[in-house]
């Protein structure tokens, strides 16, 4: 199948809203490696149109999107990708006639401090009247920008990574608010299952992560999943350079020096780079195993005079080979027509506001199809909620909270001679079921963080 | 901790203070003569890094010799100056007369400017120059690897010391500096012309902030920010070592380097803490800096 | 004709005027001398000459050019030396290095130099030798000012300002000084215009005077007919 064809393809079965399992334009899983379909994905439509009330017809305006992201300072690469991956779907649904006839545009402001971002979400409702918001707008924000989406009641795509501590402060039933992205408390349970899977003789564990909230809770709750998972694991050198440093030799130096069999990182984007390259130069990758939590977001940057072949990389929700493209041509086609677009490969970012504005797209189709009125944001919403969206990254299952799940990737880097970068040994792909991150030892029944109850996170895990 | 590990530890506690050490003393040049505390060298540090990978990368594409990427670094250095001979007389040459408090807020605007055109020509993905650092190898020192790339910028912060000590002490141009650093009025009644000078003065200072970021792009990378970090550091080398010092800026860097080196191999919840606890000692026991000068000096 | 000549010269600092029509002159090889009480005008007299203050009217010709809108370091280049009253000697440099520095500045911008000017300088002010290495912050005020003058004589100029260059000076060391203004012009031929408050002072190596008072010349003449006008005396000495 051509690149061509599964394009139209995958627009095709995204517009007519067919949802489940083995339809659309293939499924790259392998047999051991299905997910199960979970409950209650039914389509669930709202009928609102109450009798003897005209239906509302399809707006003349276009579909705005507001893209909130880090567009300046070290995380640029973050914003440029949710970015490119917002412009690349409206694009895409325009070529096809945009949502009903409603051609999309793509808007971005930038986000900051929570004020900061607070506003940035206000102006763009109230002054630039978008009709869905998405973006990462980093994971100590969330919370703050919450209670304003419910309020101004215009769906926001959260693609940031939330913080274990937000996430346990969450609203459990939030209408307007959704996550495209993996939350922090699902990355540690992968590095941990990573690890018990791939070296379940190791016992010394180092780790060299970056001092704020989001490198201290990858590494504090993966050895906290480590000592339930595997009690002979302990940590015995946890380093932390500042966010945005440029000289990690005396952080390597000092991890070589404890001896570890895995060293975990939960460095990222140009810290990620500047670390691996001199991470090779002090033999760390030679001398130990390397786990990386979040080095993928630098996807592009990871060339193979910076990335030895054989570190575990984690891929959050996305790698851009996986599903393997011969078996799941939607994948190779949104590879091939991104590199065209913006000559990168794909970030996660970029699937993750791809994915849901198509989810958006079909619940706003479906609700039209099924009431013959144009939605409301909050018919559009529930449509979403307990649905399925065909992504590059095969199907994703949206929760009830609006959380969208699939098999979350990892693997060990080779130098492939197709690529310009460092990517994933096919041979060693292999993917964290949503629901051995949830619950690693239950499998089935879906035993989940139970959100919304107060309960801390370390208890939770203290509870398997 | 094995003596093997302390050696390298020190290796690696010189290799962050150079960097340290390379931006101070352009803010030292800065302060010391000119009097204006530019927060935007650490943007011209940057911009150092991105137009070398600028050159770098084309000259590696285009299949140069090793030798062209080594004069990459000169050169991007060197391209950083001239942008000095543009914001010198637009911006700078306004904020001598003014106090210290102008140019801060002055400059910290150019950095913001800087940084956002550099994230506007580059993009935001961090960019890596690695062919000098993969050139140059590794090298077994005690049984450790360690990359050979970081003697060069241990041999190159050396020579830029001594350079500069032979410059300042040793040279007509630089006794002519210190001397109008002292009493510009004086110095203008001798002849010299104050603001040609302080031009030439400013390229100086920009050029080493340059020379810092090509030298250390190989080892590191440029990416979109890179210049706050070290300016902030750069801002407590210079209070420690005392402001104007280059003996000074040396000595703290060197200080703050191994401290934070040892530091993270012992106590690595302390890392920057360390820094700036250095820093509020420094201040208490000695307000003026390891080698500030007293508030006396002879002046009107 | 005059080396040097101030026209109806009005200065400000700030909104206050501290210059009032000032005219004065002064010829090649001539001692002249402004006296005046302590903020009568003296030292911003010698400030307007030498470009550090900028009149707001009025005109300065040095060897019959307009220099009025010229800054100070080209007044310098034109011939024009400085010894300020409060010194200005470079306390970072050695007494060497304050000396030679005039030298370097004139050798990078290819000024024609004097060669012999070194020289002569020593044989002025031979205790110079002795002071060479030494700190400039560590020099009594004797020997700052000589080596302010010195200085100001390395850059060959044809016109030597010298501010106050008595003041403080103990007795001794005072009529000492007094005599190596004078051989500064038998040796070099230059003019000198120097700021004095001491009328006695004055008279021990002036030609001609200018009396200024609030900013503006009183008397201009020799300094027999000062010393002889006892109103302009009383004046001058403040009682």
């Amino acid at each position: 199948m051509s690149g061509k064809t599964s394009r139209r393809d995958f627009v095709k079965t995204a517009a007519a809203g067919i949802v489940g399992f083995g339809v659309g334009a293939g499924v790259g899983y392998g047999a051991s490696q299905m997910m199960a379909p979970p409950t209650g994905v039914a389509p669930t439509v709202t009928k609102t149109v109450e009798l003897g009330k005209t239906p509302r017809g399809v707006p003349k305006e276009p579909i705005k999107i507001g893209i909130v992201s880090w567009f300046t300072g070290p995380s640029t690469m973050v914003g440029e990708a949710c970015y490119g991956g917002a412009r690349f779907a409206a694009d895409e649904i325009n070529k096809a006639g945009g949502i009903l006839g409603r051609k999309i545009e793509v808007l971005k402001r930038d986000c900051g401090t929570p004020e900061v971002t607070v506003d940035a979400v206000r102006r763009f409702v109230l002054e630039d009247k978008v009709d869905l918001m998405g973006g990462d707008v980093g994971g100590s924000n969330c919370n703050a920008i919450v209670p304003h989406i419910e309020q101004l009641k215009v769906p926001f795509f959260f693609q940031c990574s939330t913080t274990v501590k937000e996430v346990e402060e969450l609203d459990p039933n939030p209408l307007y608010v959704f996550r495209t992205g993996e939350q922090n408390l699902a990355e540690p349970n992968v590095a941990a299952q990573l690890i018990v899977r791939e070296f379940p003789n190791a016992k010394r564990i180092a780790g060299i992560n970056p001092d704020y909230v989001y490198g201290r809770e990858a590494m504090m709750y993966t050895m906290k999943a480590l000592n339930k998972l595997a009690p002979h694991m302990e940590s015995v050198l946890e380093t932390w350079p500042p966010l945005g440093a440029t000289d990690f030799s005396s952080h390597i130096t000092a991890v070589l020096d404890a001896k570890p069999d895995v060293v975990i990182t939960a460095c990222w984007g140009g810290d990620f780079v500047t670390f691996a390259k001199q991470a090779t130069a002090y033999g760390l990758f030679q001398k130990t195993n390397v786990v990386s939590i979040l080095g993928s977001m630098a996807l592009n940057s990871l060339t193979k005079d910076i990335v030895p072949p054989g570190v575990w990389m984690l891929q959050r929700d996305y790698y851009f080979e996986a599903p393997p493209h011969n078996l799941y041509p939607l994948n190779k086609w949104f590879v091939e027509t991104y590199r065209k677009r913006e000559n990168k490969f794909p970030e996660f970012d970029v699937m993750q506001i791809f994915s849901g504005i198509f989810a958006y797209k079909q619940a706003v189709e479906r609700v039209y199809a099924a009431t013959g009125s144009y939605p409301e944001n909050e018919e559009i919403c529930r449509a979403i909620q307990n649905s399925q969206v065909v992504s590059p990254a095969g199907h994703r299952v949206i929760t009830s909270d609006g959380q969208f799940i699939n098999p979350l990737p990892y693997g060990k880097t080779w130098h492939d001679p197709k690529y310009p970068i460092a990517t994933i040994d096919p041979k060693t792909l292999g993917f964290i079921m949503p629901e051995y991150v949830y619950n690693p030892k239950s499998l089935p029944p879906v035993l989940q963080y139970p959100l919304g109850t107060g309960m801390k996170y370390s208890d939770w895990i203290a509870s398997w | 901790m094995d003596p093997e590990t302390v050696v390298i530890i020190i290796l690696n506690g010189m290799f962050y203070a150079l960097s340290l050490f390379l931006i101070t003393i352009g803010l030292n040049i800065l302060y010391g003569f000119m009097k204006v505390l530019n927060i935007a060298h650490g943007g011209l540090y940057a911009t150092g890094a991105f137009l070398t990978w600028a050159l770098m990368n084309t000259a590696a594409k285009a299949g140069y010799p090793i030798y062209i990427l080594w004069l990459c670094i000169p050169v991007g250095a060197f391209l950083v100056g001239l942008l000095a001979l543009v914001i010198e007389p637009l911006l700078f040459k306004r904020l001598y007369r003014l106090r210290e408090e102008y140019s801060l807020l002055a400059t910290f605007g150019l950095m913001l400017v800087f940084d956002d055109s550099l994230r506007m020509i580059f993009g935001g993905s961090p960019l890596s120059a690695n062919q000098l650092y993969n050139w140059m190898g590794t090298l077994t020192i005690l049984g450790k690897s360690y990359p050979t790339y970081n003697f060069v910028i241990y041999a190159f912060a050396i020579a830029v010391a001594l350079g500069l000590w032979i410059f300042f002490f040793k040279t007509k141009m630089g006794r002519i500096l210190r001397g109008t650093a002292q009493d510009r009025e004086m110095s203008a009644c001798l002849g010299v012309n104050v603001s040609i000078l302080y031009t030439e003065t400013f390229f100086l200072a920009v050029f080493i902030a340059g020379l810092g970021g090509a030298i250390y792009l190989p080892a590191t990378n440029a990416y979109s920010g890179m210049g706050f970090e070290p300016i902030v550091l750069s801002f407590a080398v210079m209070i420690i070592g005392g402001l104007g010092s280059l003996k000074g800026a040396l000595v703290a860097a060197s200080m703050i380097g191994l401290v934070r080196a040892f530091g993270i191999a012992l106590m690595p919840e302390l890392e920057l803490a360390v820094v700036f606890l250095i820093l509020i000692i420094t201040l208490i026991v000695r307000p003026r800096g390891l080698f500030g000068k007293k508030f006396t000096r002879e002046e009107k | 004709m005059a080396l040097l000549e101030l026209e109806r010269v009005n200065t400000f600092i700030g909104s206050v005027q501290v210059l009032r029509d000032i005219s004065i002159n002064v010829d090649k090889g001539e001692i002249v001398c402004l006296v005046g009480r302590n903020g009568a005008g003296k030292t911003s007299t010698i400030k307007t000459i030498m470009g550090l203050l900028r009149p707001k009217s009025g005109t300065i010709r040095f060897k019959d050019e307009d220099i009025t809108d010229l800054p100070p370091y080209r007044r310098a280049r034109l011939g024009i030396g400085l010894a300020p009253d409060y010194r200005g000697i470079f306390t970072d440099l050695t007494v060497e290095e304050n000396l030679q520095f005039p030298k370097w500045v004139i050798k990078r911008n290819r000024n024609q130099s004097g060669s012999n000017i070194e020289k002569e300088v020593h044989a002025i002010f031979p205790e110079l030798d002795r002071l060479r290495k030494r700190e400039g912050l560590v020099l009594s005020g004797g020997e700052g000012k000589m080596v302010a003058t010195a200085r100001a004589l390395m850059l060959n100029p044809e016109l030597l300002l010298l501010d106050e260059p008595l003041e403080g000076l103990a007795p001794i060391v005072l009529v000492r000084f007094a005599e190596r203004i004078k051989k500064i012009r038998e040796a070099l031929g230059i003019a000198i215009l120097l700021a004095e408050s001491n009328i006695a002072h004055a008279s021990r190596v002036a030609d001609r005077i200018y009396v200024v008072e609030r900013g503006e010349i009183v008397y201009g003449g020799s300094v027999e007919d000062v010393s002889r006008d006892e109103q302009l005396n009383r004046l001058v000495r403040g009682f």
